[in-house]
């Protein structure tokens, strides 16, 4: 399955925040967007999921030659989740279950997750954290071939980031997805992207191969990823 | 699927009761006050009269308005801001299926309301059986037809406190539609059906003509029952396909 995005633009005012995007994913990688805080990483992400309209431009999910429709194919995890704030966790993820034809339950990810410790408090009462843990868990149960990612290890503490991405290369990995991810931190999760496409100002400055990128910018004073940020941006790139 | 979101749904209103509550605060008070005035005035018969023509029906109006429209129109608004539209859109559950659900909980909840507030009426003022049923279904054409009003009224604000916020001007000019009327009515020393043609868009209005007569406060309405009926039902049908041209689960700039 092949995800052909075609000269999108986007504008806001008199600020182009994507310029003429044209991009290609393919299933069974992980492709990684970095950029700075207002490259265009989110607004690509909320044209991808029919939250924002673009101005011009084409998405298309295709596979032998097929179109597929994008939104019954794809799901995608929002930084924070808010909906039914007055239903218990354990509830919300019946409810998604039971709507859901494939929906696949990971128990795996629910313990790691820590949702056992929380599944009997409501939405509304939980952390940032927490709701995150939330809606990353529903992104997974609802078994989609195309996963977008925002910021999936914002807010999460050390150990769980760390079991999270090695839980997440298997699981990405058995279930042939397509992954998209926006992350600002990659120290430490470097292995799991199989792609890293670098954004600036609404522009594609380089994308391919993690391997080939880190050693196609071998001289830069920072290492692994940033290293290649900086040599293509001259500009740091805010990890955590 | 429609039971098991109208089941979230109530669930959802349960543990969020105190929102439940401030909906139907204003008709508790109408009632409360009728309560209070039952046993403090002397003269039973104009209390009775004050409560059937004032106190019930403005409760049964305003009690439609929290469950059709206000209640209903936070909850997409809601909705629409957290992008849940958008997740379940990801999901297999058809949209239409989900707001079936919703409806289907909302007017559960309604009834089980209606028939409290009149259950404490006919304990006031006594309502005989055929009147209590008559205006119990006339209720729920009325909410009916203003239910889908909820979407018209959701599809134009981007925020739930904007919606909060035009929904107090929406009441007043709905329930004033009717109490001014009849005030101007009473000081011409006319019946207000004189200004119904003028009113014949509000169902409040067509709502609170047919309590009355039910309740033998008038002798007749100002249309036939089935005419009333034939607006309502018209008047849903133009709503109805409003809501759905203009409603959207997401409104992306």
């Amino acid at each position: 399955m092949e995800l052909n995005v075609t000269k999108l633009s986007k504008r806001y005012g008199n600020k182009q925040v994507l310029d003429e995007l044209t991009l290609s994913f393919t299933s069974g990688s992980t492709y990684l967007i970095l950029g700075k805080n207002g490259a265009g990483k989110s607004t690509f992400v909320n044209i991808l999921s029919g939250n924002l309209n673009s101005d011009g431009g084409e998405i298309v999910l295709e596979a032998g030659g097929e179109e597929y429709d994008l939104e019954s194919n794809a799901v995608f995890q929002y930084q924070s989740f808010n909906s039914f704030r007055f239903l218990k966790v354990k509830e919300v993820i019946h409810f998604f279950s039971t709507i859901t034809v494939d929906a696949k339950e990971d128990p795996e990810l629910y313990k790691l997750l820590s949702l056992d410790r929380i599944h009997n408090q409501l939405i509304e009462n939980l952390s940032g954290g927490e709701r995150k843990a939330v809606s990353l868990y529903l992104t997974f149960l609802l078994n989609k071939r195309v996963v977008v990612l925002d910021e999936p290890f914002s807010e999460l503490d050390i150990e769980k980031k760390y079991l999270l991405a090695k839980h997440l290369k298997q699981k990405l990995a058995d279930q042939n997805a397509m992954t998209i991810i926006i992350s600002h931190e990659i120290l430490g999760y470097q292995e799991l992207f199989t792609d890293v496409i670098i954004m600036d100002n609404g522009k594609v400055l380089e994308t391919g191969k993690t391997q080939d990128l880190l050693d196609k910018y071998p001289n830069s004073p920072f290492q692994g990823l940033e290293g290649v940020f900086y040599s293509l941006t001259g500009k740091y790139i805010e990890v955590s | 699927m429609v039971w098991n979101v109208t089941k979230f749904y109530l669930l959802e209103q349960w543990r969020n009761k105190w929102t439940t509550f401030g909906q139907i605060m204003a008709p508790l008070i109408f009632l409360i006050f009728a309560l209070v005035i039952k046993n403090t005035m002397e003269n039973k018969t104009v209390v009775d009269l004050l409560i059937k023509s004032q106190f019930l029906p403005f409760t049964l109006l305003i009690l439609i308005f929290s469950l059709a429209l206000s209640l209903n129109s936070l909850l997409l608004s809601e909705k629409k801001e957290d992008g849940t539209f958008l997740l379940l859109k990801r999901t297999d559950l058809k949209l239409n299926s989900y707001f079936m659900g919703v409806a289907l909980g909302s007017f559960m909840i309604f009834n089980v309301l209606l028939i409290l507030f009149m259950l404490s009426y006919k304990w006031l003022v006594g309502i005989d059986g055929a009147a209590f049923l008559n205006i119990c279904l006339f209720a729920n054409v009325t909410l009916l037809c203003l239910y889908p009003a909820s979407y018209i009224l959701a599809s134009f604000f981007k925020q739930s406190k904007k919606v909060v916020a035009i929904l107090t001007p929406i009441t007043m000019l709905l329930m004033f539609s009717i109490t001014m009327p009849s005030m101007f009515a009473m000081i011409q020393n006319q019946s207000p059906h004189i200004y119904y043609k003028f009113l014949f868009w509000n169902p409040m209005m067509i709502m609170n003509d047919f309590t009355l007569l039910e309740l033998d406060v008038v002798a007749s309405t100002w249309l036939p029952t089935y005419q009333y009926l034939f607006i309502l039902i018209g008047m849903s049908a133009v709503l109805w396909f409003v809501a759905l041209r203009m409603f959207k689960i997401a409104d992306p700039d």
